[in-house]
């Protein structure tokens, strides 16, 4: 399905082109694709009625315009996984992000969006077009997953998982009893972050706050 | 902060030994003294005991040896406190362990328990501080909790004696605990095979070592002397185990264990609704009288401290100085009225823990902590430094040569101007008799007088006396100040403000206890400087120390001069040193290499000291302090002496010339002063001012001088006995290498500050 990759890319482009300029020209799609390439495409997008094309202006049908979204939605989400939690960067970070457009289902998507915390831009600042589950997210206030230091005081929250990269404040960490599953409350985050916990109060840097990602339960 | 050493002891005499072992800041120093009715360092300062201390079990006819061990929250070790606990319950032998749990934290108590039986060591529980896990609502099926452990659970109150007796018989009934905890298929045949490559004779079980090598405890490797092959083998099985997992196998395993001691604790921790109140009248005086009281102090305080600064600018005693003082105060009384009674007066909550919470609260807690430093300063600088060294300098040691005058007994009537006298005491100083006596067998300008009794440089006139007549009343005051910091739980809390300040400079909040500890000695606080978590950290905090703090003793003068020289002045002095203080500590944090750690600490409750350990602590602390430091200053002054006497000061002073009198713009008497400083930070104040004021004749002494001398003697070398603990602490070339960068550095920073001046024509 080379072809099927191919009219996502071109989908995917002509969405960025109508974001920056407000219109699509197929002059734009030749440029960076090729002449050959891009009328070939365009004449089989045109005709699986995902496009329509009027005096060189391409136009999205309902239905193209809905699949482009969705592609475009899968790369943004797939930029912010990899940037944030990943914390890839310049050609790896690129590369993965185009890679993972392809081959990822709207299930999968959901979930890392739901990971996110349902994120309105992309680490470019556009905008991340809504799926379903950010919808639902704004109703039901699902809860989501974010580091501990981006969590305001006064909230009570679950620890989900731990990723730090050091050794030492993972297992100091785990220690004095900070692990997934335990129900703790920011107590202040100012001088410095205090947790409580039981009858325990702890005080923590942000650079290990970052690393602890929780859950909401109760603001 | 360690002052009984550690004494060898025959150990074939020995019937067992008793290892304290438990968290941090549980109560094993307190059980300890107990014990062995030795005197250890008690405080609510995690991390206190820093050095093993072992004592005798009283009444065991010496047979029986008790080890108190750092407090520690695993048994793998991350840091160097952690390392020593384990190593003691790894080497010693016949040993029984008695285990101290902080009750309302008996779950991470029961992380070391369980470790503890993997071991397989005999163990008798003490779950300590039961009054405060009752205060909380919280109940604990103690005799359910026995029987599933097995091991004798004692509830105890260690600082009322509560349960202490329980306890001690239960030494004679140790058992290992009924532990045993399943880490999945993969680790358990890591431990299996891990176990067969462990040397035989290990003194705790294998499993335990096993689970401890996985967990990539790399100490252990090194305790246990394991060859490189076999090590190779070891770390082998670990990789490979941990390639079935996704996290560190050291936090799988950690996970298990508390997934396993959680699931222990259901049925048998329970919490009432609420805690208990306290007594009306003790909570309706604390909202509605002391705090309105001590809150308008602060308010009041901290307007006054502001005038202060701007003293030359505005008359400070006008009436309208003193409506800005009462408003303050009043504005004060507002803004924490406002915050106590909306969030706290209908909370229930103990006055204890509000007061811990406020000390702090981001916005509040800066006042108080103002306030605080302020009233540390008048009770050691001035009260302590000022008064207190002046009388027993002049009144009880005295000249050798010229009476001193005796002194009144006497009392002020409050809110007058009355004095009582009620004697006057006849008594010329020690000196002086001393020197009377020395007369009768030469005269005063014989060598030894002049060695021992001379005004210059004598042993006993100026080493003695000075190290005992200015010491002890500023140290003294010092540790009670600090002990009162420490066991109240303040001065962790400290750590929690300054710890963004603290990340600046490489550290973090927890260096809170050396720099603190600095104000009143850095000789002193160079050795706690041990209980930072990394070698960098340690290094920054020592040439911090030798640098830009500047000890009580010094202090005390300097804000003396300073003070009565002009607010501004002050101020000005302060922030250099500050931002010498930031800018070394910056660079340093950036040029030395090593890894700084992150800023991780339980916070103690807040509880009311007792008086009687702060004064037993001070006792204790002093006297190690003094017999210290006394043989360092009578070594001191014979250097000294030396110097005078072959007049190699006037080489000194005439190659320090150009520096000094040129780039400096101070008189040449004053390099006296800085060679003196060396031996007496404080002293070095007094011989430059007493060296500016000659020079200034009957002007008034330039204050630009004074500060650039000030700045300079501030910055420049630590006193003897700081340089001869640093080499101690961090070995001698790190020692001299930090010697080298601060002599020409407080050198050039004085000159800067002069010119600074000059331009900005202040």
């Amino acid at each position: 399905m080379a072809d099927e990759t191919q009219i996502e890319e071109m989908l995917e482009y002509i969405w960025i082109l109508e974001e920056n300029d407000g219109k699509a020209v197929s002059s734009c799609i030749g440029d960076k694709f090729g002449e050959d390439i891009a009328n070939t495409y365009i004449t089989e997008m045109v005709e699986k009625q995902l496009i329509n094309l009027s005096d060189r202006e391409i136009a999205f049908t309902k239905a193209g315009k809905k699949r482009a979204e969705m592609i475009i939605r899968r790369h943004r989400i797939a930029e912010r996984l990899l940037n944030d939690v990943l914390e890839m960067r310049g050609e790896e970070f690129e590369r993965g992000a185009c890679q993972f457009e392809h081959f990822v289902n709207e299930e999968i998507v959901a979930s890392i969006c739901t990971l996110l915390g349902h994120p309105e831009v992309c680490p470019h600042g556009n905008k991340i077009p809504q799926g379903e589950c950010c919808l639902s997210a704004k109703k039901n206030l699902e809860p989501v997953i974010s580091p501990l230091s981006l969590i305001k005081a006064g909230k009570k929250v679950k620890v989900v998982y731990i990723s730090t990269k050091s050794h030492a404040s993972l297992d100091r960490l785990t220690g004095i009893g900070v692990i997934p599953g335990l129900e703790l409350t920011i107590h202040q985050k100012f001088p410095s972050m205090i947790l409580q916990y039981g009858e325990t109060q702890l005080a923590l840097d942000n650079d290990i706050a970052k690393n602890v990602y929780v859950r909401i339960i109760q603001s | 902060m360690h002052e009984v050493k550690s004494k060898e002891i025959d150990p074939k005499v020995l019937d067992y030994r008793i290892a304290l072992v438990g968290n941090p800041n549980v109560g094993k120093s307190v059980l300890f003294g107990l014990f062995t009715g030795k005197y250890v360092t008690v405080s609510n300062y995690p991390g206190t005991t820093v050095e093993v201390t072992r004592g005798m079990y009283s009444g065991s006819n010496d047979t029986i040896e008790v080890v108190d061990t750092p407090g520690s929250n695993s048994l793998i070790s991350h840091s160097e406190d952690e390392r020593v606990a384990r190593d003691i319950l790894l080497r010693d032998e016949e040993k029984r362990v008695i285990q101290i749990i902080d009750s309302k934290n008996i779950h991470r108590g029961l992380l070391i328990t369980t470790q503890l039986a993997e071991m397989g060591l005999p163990v008798s529980i003490g779950l300590n501080m039961w009054d405060e896990t009752l205060d909380r609502g919280m109940s604990i099926d103690s005799d359910k909790l026995q029987k599933i452990l097995g091991v004798t659970l004692t509830k105890t109150i260690a600082t009322q004696k509560y349960g202490i007796g329980a306890l001690r018989n239960s030494i004679n009934s140790v058992k290992i605990p009924k532990i045993s905890i399943d880490y999945g298929r993969v680790i358990e045949e890591g431990i299996k095979e891990i176990e067969t490559l462990l040397p035989e004779n290990t003194t705790v079980r294998k499993r335990a070592l096993a689970v401890m090598l996985l967990s990539y405890d790399e100490d252990l490797e090194e305790t246990l002397e394991i060859d490189e092959q076999t090590l190779g083998q070891i770390h082998s099985i670990r990789d490979g185990v941990q390639k079935e997992y996704g996290h560190p196998l050291s936090y799988v395993i950690a996970k298990k264990r508390s997934d396993y001691v959680g699931k222990l604790l259901k049925g048998i921790v329970s919490y009432r609704e609420h805690e208990e109140k306290a007594g009306a009248v003790l909570r309706n005086s604390f909202f509605l009288f002391f705090m309105p009281l001590f809150t308008f102090f602060v308010g009041y305080k901290v307007i006054d401290l502001l005038m202060f600064m701007f003293a030359g600018h505005m008359d400070t005693s006008g009436q309208v100085a003193w409506i800005l003082r009462l408003a303050g105060g009043c504005v004060s009384v507002g803004i924490y009225s406002y915050y106590l009674f909306s969030r706290e007066y209908g909370s229930g909550r103990k006055v204890t823990n509000i007061l811990g919470t406020l000390t702090m609260h981001p916005v509040l807690a800066w006042p108080m902590l103002l306030v605080v430093l302020w009233c540390i300063y008048k009770i050691v600088g001035q009260f302590g430094a000022g008064d207190c060294v002046d009388f027993v300098e002049s009144k009880i040691f005295g000249s050798s040569i010229e009476k001193s005058g005796g002194f009144d007994f006497k009392a002020f009537i409050p809110f007058t101007n009355i004095e009582y006298v009620f004697t006057h005491v006849n008594f010329q100083g020690i000196n002086y008799y001393i020197g009377l006596f020395c007369q009768k067998f030469m005269s005063t300008d014989n060598f030894f007088f002049e060695l021992f009794m001379g005004e210059e440089a004598g042993l006993i006139q100026v080493g003695v006396t000075y190290s005992i007549a200015i010491i002890l009343p500023i140290v003294g005051f010092f540790f009670i100040s600090f002990g009162l910091m420490e066991d109240s739980g303040y001065l962790p809390r400290l750590a929690v403000m300054l710890n963004r300040f603290f990340k600046i400079i490489g550290l973090n909040g927890k260096a809170v206890l050396p720099m603190v500890l600095g104000l009143g000695c850095d000789t002193m606080a160079t050795m706690t400087t041990r209980i930072l978590d990394t070698k960098k950290e340690r290094v920054i905090s020592t040439l911090l120390l030798a640098l830009a703090v500047p000890c009580s003793a010094q202090l005390g003068v300097i804000a003396g001069i300073l003070g009565s020289v002009s607010g501004t002045h002050l101020a000005i002095y302060f922030f250099v040193i500050f931002s010498q203080m930031l800018l070394v500590g910056y660079l340093s944090s950036k040029i030395i290499k090593g890894s700084s750690s992150d800023f991780l600490m339980e916070m103690p409750p807040f509880r009311r000291p007792k008086i009687g350990n702060i004064l037993m602590k001070t006792y204790y602390r002093t006297k190690w302090f003094l017999r210290e430091a006394v043989p360092l200053f009578v070594l001191g002054t014979f250097i000294l002496f030396i110097i005078t006497k072959l007049g190699i000061l006037t080489y000194i002073q005439r190659a320090a010339e150009p520096v000094v009198k040129h780039f400096l713009g101070l008189p040449v008497e004053t390099t006296q002063g800085f060679i003196l400083g060396f031996l007496r930070r404080d002293y070095a104040v007094v011989s430059i001012f007493k060296a500016l004021e000659k020079d200034a004749g009957s002007l008034e002494i330039d204050p630009n001088q004074l500060i650039v001398s000030l700045v300079v003697v501030t910055l420049f070398v630590p006193c003897l006995a700081n340089f001869f603990v640093m080499i101690k602490e961090r070995g001698s070339k790190t020692a001299f290498l930090m010697l080298a960068f601060i002599l020409p550095f407080s050198f050039l920073v004085g000159g800067i500050v002069r010119y600074a001046l000059q331009l900005l024509s202040i």
